[in-house]
């Protein structure tokens, strides 16, 4: 039934524990990421807030506790069974990085064209498209490094699109840009998350974007990973790491 | 208070090497595990997916291009030279005192089944084995393996694979072509500067090769290119995060490509 379907979440952690690569363990969370959902994941500390937000789109394992990516436990999920998970849940990295020997447009296709997804037309036609949405237009023709960071940023958000995903996770995707890009970058994540409709997993320690977007809040800090269901129970979090945020931000807990 | 220990002055430095050789033995034989781990798993992406995919198929022919339609003008000067410098002396020195056939197998054997593949595999491995690997290790550093990885992209398949396979038909081409000028050049070049009458030699070379030697030539450039292949792309893909691990992994690929390749040339001599 398409109902029973769509009430099981795109992806569930139980007492997730993500890998944080250093002696230090993170704490557990549990949560589940419904389509449509758009999630913040914000904390003080970025090496913290990443492993998590790994971990959520099946980049890494959990080292202990269960995450269950489209209904599949990722940790007994084989090697072609995780090579599909990461044309169903994209990731963008932190800086966005291209493939510095292929023009912006290649760059885009790449993927699909690898996963072989569609006849070349059709591919060019969708990459054409997409481009068409960005809301900054330039020519994107050129390799890379003749780019500009905020072309790049665009470029570099809008390739797991070419997959369709299910699931959009975007790691720190303001970093390295002023006000003005930063705005352009903003306003193209929320037509993705509006018109596209996708569910977005986004990792960034703008508040005022994340009021503006998210419906729901992960906050991980060193001691805890807390679900906020929606911005009042945030706001009214007696937490001191998250009334560090909101003073490190210089805004006040009324918005 | 401890007993003073007497010490052996010899034993130390004795002890010392073979530790140290130990270490080496232990390092070296764990490296070629990995490498021919590495390159079975790449060659296995290829049997994984059953087919070459169009993309594969590009990457594939712009290595073949790169490495060996743009090192023709090399190879074509060092054969020249080789030709002169070696076969026409060879023809010069052996017919004094030995027959036809055998001035021609000695030309075939030394020069047609060493001198070609592996100079040919030296120039490989100096313009191509290191360009593979500095262009892995900046695509390393600057995320970009990682950025396809997390698109579901094999990075065996769509790296070292058309990196290997490239290489291995460009080596073997180029190998063909190195032993066709520097054999019939030899001859011409000896020709002229003794006498017309060395021209007879290049009809005795049509019938050189046996099928057997021929196809021994065919396996031995063919796994030439993939040992040079898998060599540069498993030191490129080593590199991490810092940006001196590039020259250092660069130099252990040219390094440890070339050794391999005289090692195993010297194996093909013992085991033929």
């Amino acid at each position: 039934m398409n109902n029973s379907v769509s009430l099981q979440p795109v992806i569930s952690a139980t007492r997730a524990q993500p890998d944080c690569r250093t002696e230090q363990t993170l704490p557990p969370l549990s949560c589940d990421i419904h389509s449509g959902d758009h999630f913040f994941l914000m904390g003080l500390d970025h090496s913290v807030t990443l492993p998590y937000l790994r971990m959520l789109a099946g980049v890494e394992p959990p080292i202990s506790g269960q995450i269950h990516i489209l209904g599949t436990d990722y940790s007994a999920s084989t090697q072609p069974q995780r090579q599909l998970m990461r044309q169903k849940i994209g990731f963008v990295m932190e800086g966005g990085p291209l493939m510095s020997a292929l023009n912006g447009v290649e760059n885009l296709l790449l993927a699909a064209r690898y996963h072989q997804l569609g006849q070349e037309k059709e591919l060019q036609e969708k990459a054409k498209n997409i481009i068409a949405e960005f809301p900054h237009q330039a020519d994107y023709r050129d390799l890379p490094a003749y780019m500009s960071i905020l072309q790049r940023r665009l470029l570099a958000i809008a390739r797991p699109l070419m997959l369709d995903p299910q699931v959009l996770f975007i790691d720190n995707p303001f970093d390295g840009l002023d006000q003005h890009k930063r705005i352009i970058v903003a306003r193209y994540i929320s037509n993705l998350a509006n018109q596209r409709k996708i569910t977005l997993v986004v990792s960034s320690d703008d508040l005022y974007f994340a009021h503006s977007l998210a419906h729901r809040i992960i906050f991980c800090d060193h001691d805890e990973a807390v679900v906020f269901d929606n911005w009042q129970a945030f706001y009214q979090s007696e937490r001191e790491s998250i009334a560090l945020l909101f003073k490190h931000e210089h805004i006040s807990r009324d918005g | 208070m401890a007993s003073p220990q007497k010490i052996n002055l010899l034993s130390v430095p004795f002890t010392a090497l073979v530790d140290v050789i130990g270490r080496k033995s232990i390092d070296t034989v764990r490296y070629l595990l990995q490498l021919f781990i590495f390159s079975i798993r790449s060659l296995g992406a290829w049997r994984a997916t059953g087919k070459v995919s169009h993309i594969n198929r590009r990457s594939i022919v712009s290595q073949i291009i790169f490495s060996g339609i743009d090192a023709l003008p090399v190879i074509t000067i060092i054969s020249l030279a080789l030709a002169l410098s070696v076969t026409a002396q060879f023809i010069l020195l052996l017919q004094a005192f030995t027959t036809e056939k055998e001035v021609i197998r000695v030309i075939t054997q030394i020069v047609a089944q060493e001198f070609a593949p592996l100079l040919s595999a030296i120039i490989l491995i100096g313009r191509s084995g290191s360009a593979i690997t500095v262009d892995l290790g900046n695509m390393r550093l600057h995320d970009e393996i990682q950025g396809l990885e997390l698109l579901g992209i094999d990075i065996r398949e769509f790296f070292v694979l058309p990196r290997m396979l490239g290489l291995a038909f460009s080596q073997f081409a180029l190998a063909v072509y190195f032993s066709g000028i520097v054999m019939v050049f030899g001859v011409i070049f000896s020709a002229l500067l003794d006498s017309p009458s060395n021209y007879k030699y290049l009809l005795l070379l049509l019938d050189a090769f046996t099928p057997s030697e021929l196809l021994v030539f065919l396996l031995k450039n063919l796994l030439f290119g993939l040992i040079m292949g898998a060599v540069a792309c498993f030191h490129g893909l080593r590199v991490e995060k810092s940006i001196t691990e590039l020259p250092q992994q660069t130099q252990q690929a040219i390094v440890n490509s070339l050794v391999l390749i005289f090692v195993f040339d010297g194996l093909f001599v013992i085991a033929l």
